[in-house]
């Protein structure tokens, strides 16, 4: 969502060039004022946040379970997403197509997401049957039924998904990054083989289950139009009889190791998807602001030097990007770019310049007040959903960031310094410890990309 | 790049603003929007012929409400190399049959409704509420009426099962609709589009 929010709006700039005269100067970002929450802890210690949001007459539902990929053993990949699929497939009192028709008769569906640290349960409906749309999501959580008789259709669904995504090179370059930088731990795995996926059972799915879900491992959010008095005595009700699960640790992260380099052939491709980055600190640093808005100067943002240089300059690639993401424990840093395949090294050139410029030279005030505005205006942006809202305080608990930070981060965006942002890139953005890895034409461009591959 | 097949259908849909165009949003939302879709629970959840159901009108560049001129229904569905597309379509038709028949239950079609609703707020409220702009853009630019906006909700609120069938009967034949399939592998001259 964010780049095409992103390019959507370049375009729209874009498409008022030759402007007669100039633009009057953007107004001051203004901070965002998160609306006054509920927030209450079940006697089970589920922890309950009420947001009321906006004029629509709809609410979003969101429970928040660790229960991600990290909890995977070596053997398990995608197992924490068999498990979310098949939460789909009914409750203890309630066939699959009763409880799919039962959302959408409120106007919502209910969805369950599984990513790398959590996942989510969720579901938006219509204001009035906010009540309804908790009681039956509380069933789904606590009540699945995991049925047998449909697990191996749902196995086959998410067979389909991974053929359809190992069929994309950024995929691959994704996968193959992963385990550069995280090794043996489950962020370094990404994808499960076909044979592993085909050998799940229901016991290991109700093992991951039962492990993972429970009150004292989930969170839960509303946002939007709602009776809160009403909604807090149905989530009482709905929620208190939820035990508690025992949950595994998550593996400490090895130790980060200095460069490392991987190719994947694509014998014939016309361009080569290039991934270059590191491990970062995470959200729950000190410098985390600033490594956001130096990221964003740098290859984040649409206007960033990165994306100047090799798209808007050189023409070696339409979108390229550099991404924070954020884990409890460790944040990695990564440039993006799909280039021509004669330009492989040339580009990764441009990429590696534009870091060492960054580092040894403050940018001008002026640049950076640009960036800046993007990032405080994006959050803001960002956040005037009910799911955005959502998923901002959701990032919040999970990096334990405290009450202020929403409301702060305007400001604290618009506080780093050009010289903080040179300290963060000199001394986070280190190029000898980047990894890279290239999926592309070997014969063309392992010659072009010898000079990064040790 | 293709390496799973894809069967898609597409058909002519009423004018817009036409009785028959909102009784054939609703057809949308009942056959092929969400898992409680009469697609999804017999394509996905009983015969597991595709993983999931893509579709609309105007699908893919917009939605119902922001385009002006003739337009398509269109639905589309991955599946495994094992699933014939021909078995795919036959399940396809046999839904779509008994709706242009039958019609739908009166459960069936408020549910559609309310969910039509929902999907019409989350419209409104798009890209930060860029959502809104565009309906308000689309109906002063195609109608010079903005206010058009505000006449959504009773359209379909107007909508009898007896249009609604009706609707389903008329614009849901196969001689109103192309097919079209991909199948990855072949040489060009097999899998290029077919035509029915």
């Amino acid at each position: 969502m964010k780049p095409v929010i992103i390019v959507a709006l370049a375009i729209l700039t874009g498409a008022q060039a030759a402007p007669q005269q100039k633009p009057p100067a953007a107004g001051a970002p203004k901070d965002f004022a998160l609306p006054a929450a509920r927030r209450f802890t079940l006697a089970n210690g589920l922890p309950v946040t009420l947001v009321p949001f906006g004029q629509v007459p709809k609410a979003a539902i969101r429970l928040v379970v660790s229960a991600g990929n990290v909890y995977e053993n070596k053997d398990e990949v995608w197992l924490a997403d068999l498990t979310g699929n098949l939460m789909r497939e009914g409750t203890a009192t309630e066939t699959a197509d009763a409880v799919a028709r039962a959302f959408a008769g409120m106007g919502g569906e209910l969805g369950i997401s599984v990513g790398p640290d959590t996942t989510s349960i969720s579901t938006e409906v219509l204001s009035e049957r906010a009540a309804d749309a908790v009681r039956k999501l509380a069933d789904v959580a606590q009540h699945p039924r995991l049925p047998d008789s449909e697990i191996e259709r749902v196995k086959g669904n998410l067979l389909r998904n991974l053929a359809i995504q190992k069929s994309s090179p950024q995929a691959l370059a994704q996968e193959k990054f992963a385990q550069v930088l995280y090794g043996e731990h489950p962020y370094g795995r990404i994808f499960p083989s076909e044979s592993m996926l085909k050998a799940y059972t229901l016991n290991q799915v109700q093992g991951f289950y039962r492990t993972h879900y429970g009150a004292g491992r989930a969170r839960l959010y509303v946002a939007g139009v709602f009776d809160a008095a009403l909604l807090e005595t149905t989530i009482k009700q709905a929620f208190e009889g939820w035990t508690g699960a025992k949950g595994s640790e998550v593996p400490p992260l090895p130790p980060a190791s200095g460069r490392q380099f991987a190719m994947i052939d694509r014998a014939d491709a016309p361009q080569s998807t290039v991934m270059v980055g590191l491990r970062v600190p995470t959200a729950s640093h000190k410098d985390w602001i600033a490594l956001q808005v130096t990221d964003a100067l740098l290859g984040g943002a649409f206007g960033s030097r990165i994306t100047t240089n090799i798209r808007e300059l050189k023409g070696y690639t339409y979108s390229p990007y550099s991404q924070l993401e954020p884990h409890p424990a460790q944040a990695d840093w990564v440039e993006t770019a799909d280039v021509t395949t004669n330009v492989t090294g040339a580009s990764l050139k441009e990429i590696f310049f534009e870091v060492d410029r960054l580092r040894k030279e403050a940018p001008s005030a002026a640049e950076l007040r640009g960036i800046q505005n993007n990032l405080a205006g994006v959050f803001v942006v960002q956040n005037a959903s009910r799911t955005g809202v959502i998923g901002r305080l959701a990032f919040v608990d999970l990096h334990k960031l405290g009450p202020d930070y929403l409301s702060t981060y305007v400001k604290r965006v618009m506080a780093v310094t050009p010289d903080e942002v040179r300290r963060v890139a000199n001394e986070y953005l280190t190029p000898d410890k980047m990894s890279l890895v290239v999926v592309g034409d070997e014969k063309t461009v392992k010659a072009q990309v010898t000079q990064w591959a040790q | 790049m293709a390496n799973r097949p894809a069967l898609g259908v597409g058909y002519h849909t009423p004018d817009r603003m036409t009785p028959e165009w909102y009784a054939f949003g609703l057809l949308d939302q009942a056959l092929a929007q969400g898992s409680d879709s009469l697609f999804y629970d017999e394509l996905v959840r009983k015969k597991g012929l595709t993983g999931e159901v893509n579709a609309g009108i105007n699908f893919g560049l917009g939605n119902m409400f922001d385009y002006s001129g003739p337009m398509l229904w269109i639905a589309q569905f991955f599946h495994d190399s094992s699933v014939p597309s021909d078995t795919l379509l036959a399940a396809i038709d046999s839904i779509v049959e008994k709706v242009r028949k039958e019609g739908l239950d009166q459960s069936a079609l408020e549910r559609a409704r309310v969910k039509m609703r929902s999907d019409l707020y989350a419209n409104l409220e798009q890209f930060a509420g860029f959502g809104r702009a565009n309906l308000l853009a689309s109906f002063a630019l195609f109608d010079d009426d903005p206010s058009r906006i505000n006449q959504l909700e009773d359209g379909f609120e107007k909508v009898t099962p007896a249009l609604l069938q009706k609707t389903a009967d008329e614009y849901l034949r196969t001689g109103n609709r192309t097919v079209y399939v991909v199948t990855p592998g072949k040489a060009a001259a097999q899998g290029e589009k077919e035509a029915r």
